[in-house]
């Protein structure tokens, strides 16, 4: 399971994902990006086949149908969903598309998401994740080990998504938070 | 001098640009395959027990897929049979989305006609061999060039495909072996005649799928001696995976109307129908499910397969027996991971002639 996140944070940090840089401990990095990564990316870790066009047809037009606009781009066992402009990211959704699927030789193993957005940090130590211009929110564990920005300083997130294996409230592990211009 | 210079500039830009193009078309190109290699003890295609045992790298297929935007890719595969001995276009076609859930596919398509045509990955099923049934009454793999569209219900548990595309070409069918010599594998295949296929797949609860197909076309391509042939496809078929258990079967009937004319103008007695049927059962012995993070499965299975292509023939003439077959066939899949499979099974073949015979085979299946 570990693998399957530290793959997935290699994905969405490689350049070729045009996303942040840096990979593996969490850190807040300050490198600016050379080009412009989209507004928010979801990136489903599948296992299965993924190989044929036909299965790949079928998981495209899974995903997209449950994307509310975003667009869907099928890798070596993962998908990325990519919404270039700031929306509201149906996150439960597009997680069903493949978590609750009917294809036979697919399963969902892991889901990462980053947005551009802020953090809210209450007094009592909880955060608030806050996508920008969407006033949609999750719920945020921000590990020790990762520095905390200031509150409402807007930041690019990556994170892991949790809750939905067992269908409840979504949440999110912050893995890596950058500053975002 | 000055255009030495401006000319190495011109060259740096043309070096230098590629980089970021490149980046951009990687992103864009995915490039998969499969394969299976077989050791068969006797050989394939025959009913002599004496025939001799064969080795052959039966299939490497390898497929690029281009994304120009995401609403519209183009999908190719190279299928080199038989060690490269036989060279021939799996599938090429251009997909584009007419919505999310919509997608409009034209080119040479794998004919959506039962489970296995479209979805023949080797590692997918557990024989060495593929389903004796979608050999000999559905021709698999068979793909023909034409358009239509691919679409599936928002939830996914619909799906459908339909097409229309060339139709078969009725002066290659034979006696027992159906309608395979008829598929053109869109190699300058004739195109006088039509034919419409669709096929509706739906998954009523996780872990159960069926399926019907139909096909229904024109198969004399205007030969003038045939007159009219039209060929027609009907198939079922069901699966449930669950639990560790793998359980499967198909039903497929043919009719050719004008199979009369095909034994007038080649000589070759074919059938009128022809019927074929086949279920499955197999279970994991290692306990593994996808969905449970596991890894490795070792799948004992055990499938009977009945078919006859010369189950009616036309007046006149006698349906041959050895056409008749029946094929039980059991034993082991053991895959590592799930794109690699290592196999080896038993068949029992039996045709209305009584001759039997039984086969040993061993083969090692992979994709990616």
């Amino acid at each position: 399971m570990k693998m399957v996140v530290a793959a997935l944070i290699l994905i969405a940090s490689s350049p070729a994902m045009a996303a942040p840089s840096s990979a593996g401990r969490p850190t807040v990095a300050a490198a600016p990006d050379k080009a412009d990564p989209p507004f928010a990316r979801v990136y489903l870790a599948v296992r299965g086949c993924m190989s044929c066009s036909h299965c790949r047809t079928a998981i495209r037009q899974m995903v997209r149908s449950n994307a509310g606009g975003g667009e869907a781009r099928l890798g070596e066992d993962q998908v990325e969903v990519r919404y270039a402009t700031p929306r509201a990211v149906p996150l439960r959704d597009v997680i069903r598309s493949l978590a609750e699927s009917r294809l036979h030789d697919l399963s969902l193993v892991d889901v990462l998401f980053e947005a551009r957005g802020t953090i809210g940090l209450a007094e009592d130590g909880t955060a608030t994740f806050a996508l920008a211009e969407t006033g949609q929110s999750f719920p945020l564990v921000i590990d020790r080990a990762i520095a905390r920005p200031a509150g409402g300083m807007p930041v690019r997130l990556t994170a892991v998504v949790d809750g939905w294996r067992k269908k409840g409230t979504l949440s999110l592990s912050a893995r890596e938070i950058r500053p975002a211009g | 001098m000055r255009r030495t210079i401006v000319g190495f500039c011109l060259l740096l830009s043309l070096v230098a640009q590629p980089c970021s193009a490149e980046e951009s078309r990687s992103e864009r190109i995915s490039f998969g395959g499969y394969g299976d290699i077989h050791y068969n003890n006797p050989a394939i295609g025959t009913m002599k027990q004496s025939a001799v045992s064969e080795a052959d790298v039966h299939r490497l297929v390898l497929g690029w897929g281009y994304e120009f935007t995401p609403q519209i890719r183009i999908d190719v595969e190279v299928d080199y049979e038989h060690a490269a001995k036989g060279i021939e276009l799996e599938l090429a076609y251009l997909d584009y989305d007419l919505n999310p859930n919509l997608t409009f596919r034209a080119g040479s398509v794998l004919m959506p006609v039962g489970p296995l045509n479209e979805f023949h990955e080797p590692p997918l099923y557990y024989s060495v061999e593929r389903p004796y049934v979608e050999k000999y009454i559905v021709p698999t793999t068979w793909q023909e060039i034409g358009m239509g569209l691919v679409g599936r219900s928002k939830n996914g548990a619909l799906a459908y495909r339909g097409y229309v595309v060339t139709g078969l070409d009725a002066m290659g069918f034979t006696g027992l072996e159906g309608l395979d010599g008829g598929i053109s594998h869109g190699s300058e295949g004739k195109a006088e005649d039509l034919a419409g296929v669709a096929r509706v797949e739906y998954a009523a609860v996780s872990g159960l799928s069926l399926g019907v197909s139909g096909y229904y076309g024109g198969a004399d391509q205007g030969d003038s001696t045939l007159k009219k042939v039209l060929v027609a496809i009907g198939s079922a078929d069901a699966r449930y995976r669950g639990h560790g258990w793998d359980v499967r079967g198909a039903a497929y009937g043919v009719t050719v109307d004008g199979a009369g004319r095909v034994f007038s103008a080649t000589g070759q007695g074919i059938g009128k129908t022809m019927i074929g049927w086949y279920g499955e059962i197999a279970y994991d012995l290692l306990g593994r499910d996808a969905r449970e993070g596991g890894s490795r499965s070792l799948m004992v299975f055990g499938r009977f397969e009945d078919f006859d292509t010369m189950n009616e023939v036309p007046s006149g003439l006698v349906s041959d027996p050895s056409a008749a077959r029946r094929v039980i066939t059991a034993g082991l899949s053991y895959l590592p991971i799930e794109k690699v499979a290592l196999k080896g099974d038993f068949e029992h073949w039996k045709d209305d002639t009584d001759t039997q015979l039984n086969r040993f085979n061993l083969g090692l299946a992979f994709r990616f």
